[in-house]
């Protein structure tokens, strides 16, 4: 089975920036209002291990993609199979966790919605650079 | 390419899952959950019980439904090869997503460990009555 590992990379790198904009400029504020959190308790995290755990973590969702994306030669194709596996098995999860928290909805069409665009870009990206 | 799908299996699968759900978050974790997350009997009580299993069922119907398809693609045509497309997708995508958002939200390792087992066994579970439940086909007969 073909793997271009630098589509991995490339789709864990998007996956970051695309984190970077939705948590940041895009919806950082709601976010912060949703989940409760302060600036201060966000300031007093410590990005460097945070975010190296979780783009090494997102490189493992991307070479799994990949697997299942070896016979997907359209970007069309690509971008099915990413919307499968975040309806299947992202969008479900987070959505009964919803269920079963009192957390506010709204929080959930965020994180969502994060993934969603996550899972399509690297749909693309996966599906383009064979 | 479309593939068959036997709906019953579907059916079976989320209700193996809900079923899987009321052990695992009631007789073997349920006291450790709430103590993790926070949740008291009355809070769990202002909700709509209705809705909240109503919406869990639907949602695992809807991962039986699209997992079928994962299934077929995978080409897994006995209990070990659904236990195996099962195995990739959790650790592929349900059990990153659970420790990302542990890492982020600073939630315990323990609760991470109950909800990503909880979703490990019942992917694995839902993979073997899905590949090895297979509609017979019209050829065959």
């Amino acid at each position: 089975m073909q793997i271009n590992y630098l589509a991995v990379l490339a789709s864990g790198i998007s996956n970051m920036v695309i984190g970077f904009l939705w948590y940041g400029p895009l919806f950082g504020k709601k976010w912060m209002a949703l989940s409760g959190y302060t600036e201060e308790q966000v300031k007093s995290m410590n990005p460097g291990p945070l975010y190296g755990q979780s783009f090494v973590a997102a490189l493992l969702t991307y070479y799994i993609l990949a697997r299942f994306m070896a016979g997907t030669t359209t970007v069309m194709h690509g971008i099915e199979t990413a919307c499968l596996v975040w309806l299947g098995f992202v969008t479900t999860v987070q959505f009964t966790a919803s269920l079963f928290s009192t957390r506010p909805k709204a929080l959930y069409f965020l994180d969502t919605g994060y993934q969603f665009a996550s899972f399509i870009a690297a749909g693309i990206i996966i599906a383009l650079w064979r | 390419m479309n593939p068959v799908i036997n709906y019953i299996a579907v059916v079976v699968s989320a209700v193996a899952k809900f079923a899987l759900g009321a052990v695992w978050y009631g007789v073997l974790f349920g006291q450790k959950w709430m103590e993790l997350t926070g949740m008291t009997e009355a809070k769990a009580a202002e909700a709509n019980m209705g809705v909240t299993y109503g919406g869990a069922f639907v949602s695992y119907a809807l991962q039986a439904y699209i997992m079928a398809h994962f299934v077929h693609y995978a080409n897994a045509q006995d209990a070990k090869g659904g236990a195996q497309t099962g195995f990739w997708l959790w650790l592929g995508f349900t059990f990153v997503l659970l420790v990302q958002g542990t890492l982020f939200e600073q939630r315990s390792w323990t609760l991470l460990f109950i909800n990503a087992g909880y979703e490990l066994v019942s992917l694995l579970l839902m993979g073997i009555i899905l590949a090895s439940w297979k509609k017979k086909s019209p050829a065959a007969a």
